[in-house]
């Protein structure tokens, strides 16, 4: 049994930032459990730019966003463990893990955070009918594919799902050598952020299918088409809109699920909207000790958010070591009226700084309403938005005094208002 | 003649419970995968995440007799693959680990027949 | 006086911008909530640029590709040829972050720089 006062489960941008938070908060004896055979999680595979603006002030790509981290992890020497699979936590805090040369290690931690990201939603989870042929990836197969072991997994490519992902992955295929036709979505707007419209469909003349799904695939030892079709308001497909296109390779990016199979497993309560852990102002789990930031507690669109909320949570699990963490749960954050979800689920007025990001989606698309947040009955914020979308991730700040201000505040609900 | 198919029956059923080498990983205690990762390292590297299949376990489905050649032919031996991702993490990995073994491109792997290619050239081929 | 309508790229806001343009060049932005999509605005109408990225193979390294990108932005009409230059690159391991892989792509004076490190194999 190994002693370590905080245990990092993945060493992707979360895990990363998360322990520079820590350390920058007083606590060096901190190790990063990483599977892979290199830091920086999936940042290694998203070669494309986007990255950065908010933290650097720079635009990067992927694995450069990355080094950054790494190489203060490197400078810090903040100790990491590779190719060391997190196999077990439990609700003391015993962490287990497996390496080759290491073999079963544990580790009698004081906190653990989880950054463990996420995964992708595969094809079996839509039930779309035919044959098991090869040639169906999940985007992020593909990417892995084409960006790191340097192979085409196709010729002539269908994408379903306008995520940024599969946006991103339209333009991949197309500039490695690929025919894109088309990428499909069912809902009646794209997931994805439109800078990715403009630069991986519109730069390309690739068509946004919306309100269009694939209802078929034909092929039965490799993809030779799909059949899509338009759907009604309730995304069931219309007969007699179905279009036949041909092509060998089928693309799918259809969600991303924060991958809490070890948090389930320890028994940390689980927000369902989110898939990921309920937490409160300080990213503290229903468990206690345990952590929680990045794509693992909600999957982000910015990787900017996730190192400000990570490093957030390795301040925040040095605060709990510290016993200087106030465990009651004073202020419920509610989501209402058109907003999906919030994090945090709660605010406790000892622990929160100065200004707290509370984060949120809506539920829908809206144009020209208002975010509003009320403090009980009282509305505190009214900010018009010309738009609102479930693909881009949305931020109120609450700030501490009004917190101080109301000491009997039982409620806090982030909700959208027509006007 | 039933003797000896009882016999050989007995025999199947002993060695099907014979100790930690060439075992399943996922299910032993955390004693058991620790002495099973000391006695072959290879045990020790997960491939397949979401059911925890090792390294070991795969190699050991591609050499044993009618063996796996195909991504679909380890899924089926040992599971690498089948869960929650549906091989979205490991596919890439167990590609290369039958490329390896197999002594082939990794361009020639299939998914369950011959035909069911996965990688069809390298980057820019096409350009 | 025509007007074209389009998505500033700069960041992820994605604000939509609305430019009045003539022969002389650009006449009036609206839409932008900073200045760079101001200048993104002026340029995307009449000369629109894009930054490129890409990997390439390489020789006796720890990984076998290595993603790079243009250093600066490129005329987007540039951007297929300049991939199609790429096709025959290789570079051989170790690979700094920042070096240059490929100069004077399409003839346009902006190099390609590797966007990570990667070491030689031992």
């Amino acid at each position: 049994m190994i002693n370590k006062d905080i245990v990092i489960i993945g060493g992707g941008p979360a895990g990363l930032a998360a322990a520079i938070g820590a350390y920058e908060a007083g606590n060096k004896d901190i190790i990063i459990l990483e599977r892979d055979n290199l830091l920086g999680g999936i940042l290694n595979q998203c070669i494309h730019n986007g990255f950065g603006l908010h933290t650097f002030k720079e635009e990067l790509t992927g694995p450069e966003y990355s080094e950054r981290y790494v190489r203060k992890i490197k400078d810090l020497k903040i100790e990491t463990s590779l190719e060391t699979m997190v196999i077990d936590i439990s609700k003391d805090l015993v962490v287990s893990a497996i390496n080759e040369d290491k073999g079963l290690i544990q580790y009698q931690a004081k906190a653990v955070i989880l950054t463990m990201g996420c995964r992708e939603r595969p094809r079996g989870a839509l039930s779309i009918p035919g044959y098991r042929p090869s040639g169906i990836f999940s985007a992020g197969t593909a990417q892995r594919f084409v960006n790191i072991e340097g192979y085409m997994p196709g010729k002539s490519v269908v994408i379903l799902g306008s995520g940024d992902i599969g946006l991103i992955m339209a333009r991949r295929m197309t500039l490695e050598g690929a025919n894109v036709k088309m990428v499909v979505e069912i809902m009646p707007y794209s997931g994805g952020l439109k800078r990715n419209i403009v630069q991986c469909l519109d730069d390309f003349s690739i068509p946004l299918k919306l309100s269009h799904t694939v209802t078929k695939i034909h092929g039965s030892t490799r993809v030779t088409g799909v059949t899509i079709a338009k759907v009604d308001d309730l995304r069931n497909p219309i007969n007699g809109t179905e279009e036949y296109g041909e092509c060998d390779t089928l693309l799918l990016s259809v969600g991303l699920i924060p991958e809490n199979e070890l948090s389930r497993k320890v028994g940390v309560i689980i927000n369902p909207k989110t898939q990921g852990p309920v937490v409160s102002e300080s990213l503290e789990t229903s468990i206690k000790g345990i952590f929680a930031a990045g794509n693992v507690l909600h999957v982000h669109d910015l990787v900017d958010h996730v190192s400000s909320e990570a490093y957030l949570a390795g301040k925040n699990a040095v605060k709990y070591i510290n016993g200087l963490l106030d465990e009651i749960k004073m202020i419920d954050i509610q989501a209402s009226d058109g907003v999906r979800y919030t994090v945090p689920s709660s605010l406790n007025t000892n622990n929160v700084e100065d200004l707290t990001q509370v984060r949120f989606r809506s539920s829908d698309v809206y144009k020209d309403a208002y975010v509003s947040v009320y403090l009980d009955e009282e509305r505190i914020l009214h900010s018009k938005k010309r738009i609102l979308t479930p693909g881009e991730m949305e931020t109120v700040t609450i700030l501490k005094k009004w917190l101080i201000e109301r000491p009997n505040l039982k409620t806090i609900t982030v909700k959208i208002e027509k006007e | 003649m039933k003797r000896i198919i009882y016999l050989l029956f007995a025999v199947a059923l002993f060695s099907c419970n014979s100790p930690l080498d060439k075992s399943i990983f996922e299910p032993l205690s955390v004693e058991d995968k620790s002495k099973l990762i000391d006695s072959n390292h290879e045990y020790g590297k997960i491939i397949c995440r979401c059911e925890m299949v090792t390294l070991a376990e795969i190699k050991d489905a591609i050499h044993r007799p009618v063996g796996a050649t195909t991504i679909d032919g380890v899924k089926r031996r040992t599971r690498a693959g089948a869960g929650r991702c549906q091989g979205g993490f490991c596919s890439p990995k167990v590609l290369e680990i039958l490329a390896k073994e197999l002594h082939k491109d990794p361009r020639e792997i299939a998914k369950f027949d011959q035909q069911a290619i996965l990688l069809v050239g390298f980057d820019k081929e096409s350009l | 006086m025509p007007t074209k309508e389009l998505t500033c790229i700069n960041c992820p806001m994605g604000c939509l911008l609305s430019v009045e343009f003539d022969e002389t060049g650009i006449k009036k932005v609206t839409g932008n909530q900073c200045k760079r999509g101001e200048l993104y605005a002026a340029k995307e109408v009449i000369t629109p640029k894009r930054i490129v990225t890409s990997i390439v193979p390489v020789l006796n390294g720890v990984e076998d590709m290595v993603s790079v990108k243009t250093a600066i932005d490129i005329p987007k009409e540039l951007v297929k040829q300049c991939v199609t230059e790429l096709k025959n690159v290789k570079v051989e391991a170790p690979v700094e972050i920042g070096q240059v892989i490929l100069e004077n792509v399409c003839g346009t004076n902006v190099c390609v720089i590797a966007t990570k490190s990667v070491e030689r194999k031992k």
